[in-house]
């Protein structure tokens, strides 16, 4: 009796609260759509910087000596690398709190590891780097490129996919 | 307090590590402005903005020299010296390199 009470004064109201349900639950996904859809385009843009960095840090380290072009090369480089810090920061502090933590650590650390490497010992140093050790310095570069960007995927993979 | 502005009492492309590296290199900022600036004030501030950029060789000889070249421990840095920059991640830096020199020069001792 009670029971059929309760449908009787409530029964109406289902179709609204499910249509609010529905309302709740497409608005949640649609924003997990969205910020899915900014956090991939935020590394896509950080991988293009990444990329032209490297390409502008392997002619740089390949130069034989010192030219009008050398200056340039290396206020582009320090420039990418603004711009690299910047989307960097700006991406990191959309993942504040939480375990998520664990994944940003990595990132930073290979963007540092990376930037040490690129801007250290010869970069606008009077001393050209030894020609045998071109190649290493190069590969060395371009694989701690890679694995900042391998950092940046594995943080999308876990925030998104909790993978 | 003293304030040093990088872009205003230095160069709006501060590069290289040593003097021999060019003329707006880290040692020469260091040597010129930073240290005799944290000598004769309690506080200095260090304003990174309008720079065109910084490598790690600038950064680490102006900042982590302090320890390294000119005697100061890292504790007394801590006290007196405050980086300033709209990209926070250069104030990481600094403090990175710094620390980095006074973990190194302990194990040398």
């Amino acid at each position: 009796m009670v029971f059929a009470d309760l449908i009787k004064d409530y029964g109406p109201s289902v179709p609204w609260v499910l249509a609010v349900a529905g309302l709740l639950y497409n608005n949640r996904t649609a924003n997990h759509r969205e910020k899915r859809k900014e956090f991939r385009a935020d590394i896509d843009s950080i991988e293009k910087v990444v990329k032209e960095l490297s390409g502008k840090l392997t002619t740089y380290f390949r130069l034989a000596e010192h030219t009008v072009d050398t200056k340039r090369s290396e206020a582009e480089i320090k420039v990418l690398f603004k711009e690299l810090d910047f989307k960097w920061e700006r991406l990191s502090r959309r993942q504040t709190g939480g375990t998520l933590g664990l994944f940003i650590d990595p990132c930073s650390q290979a963007l540092e590891s990376l930037f040490d490497q690129a801007t250290g010992q010869y970069f606008e140093s009077a001393d050209l780097i030894p020609p045998a050790d071109v190649n290493g310095h190069v590969s060395d570069l371009q694989i701690r490129s890679l694995i900042f960007v391998e950092a940046l995927h594995s943080l999308f993979l876990k925030k998104f996919d909790g993978i | 307090m003293h304030m040093i502005s990088i872009l205003k009492n230095f160069s709006e492309n501060p590069a290289g590590r040593y003097v021999t590296d060019g003329p707006n290199s880290g040692q020469r900022f260091r040597d010129e402005l930073l240290t005799p600036a944290l000598r004769t004030h309690d506080e200095v501030v260090v304003n990174l903005d309008g720079a065109l950029g910084f490598g790690s060789s600038f950064l680490e000889e102006a900042f982590g020299g302090l320890v390294r070249e000119c005697g100061f421990a890292a504790t007394e840095l801590t006290r007196k010296l405050r980086i300033v920059s709209n990209q926070s991640i250069y104030e990481k830096r600094v403090w990175r390199y710094i620390n980095a020199a006074a973990t190194q020069k302990k194990r040398s001792v």
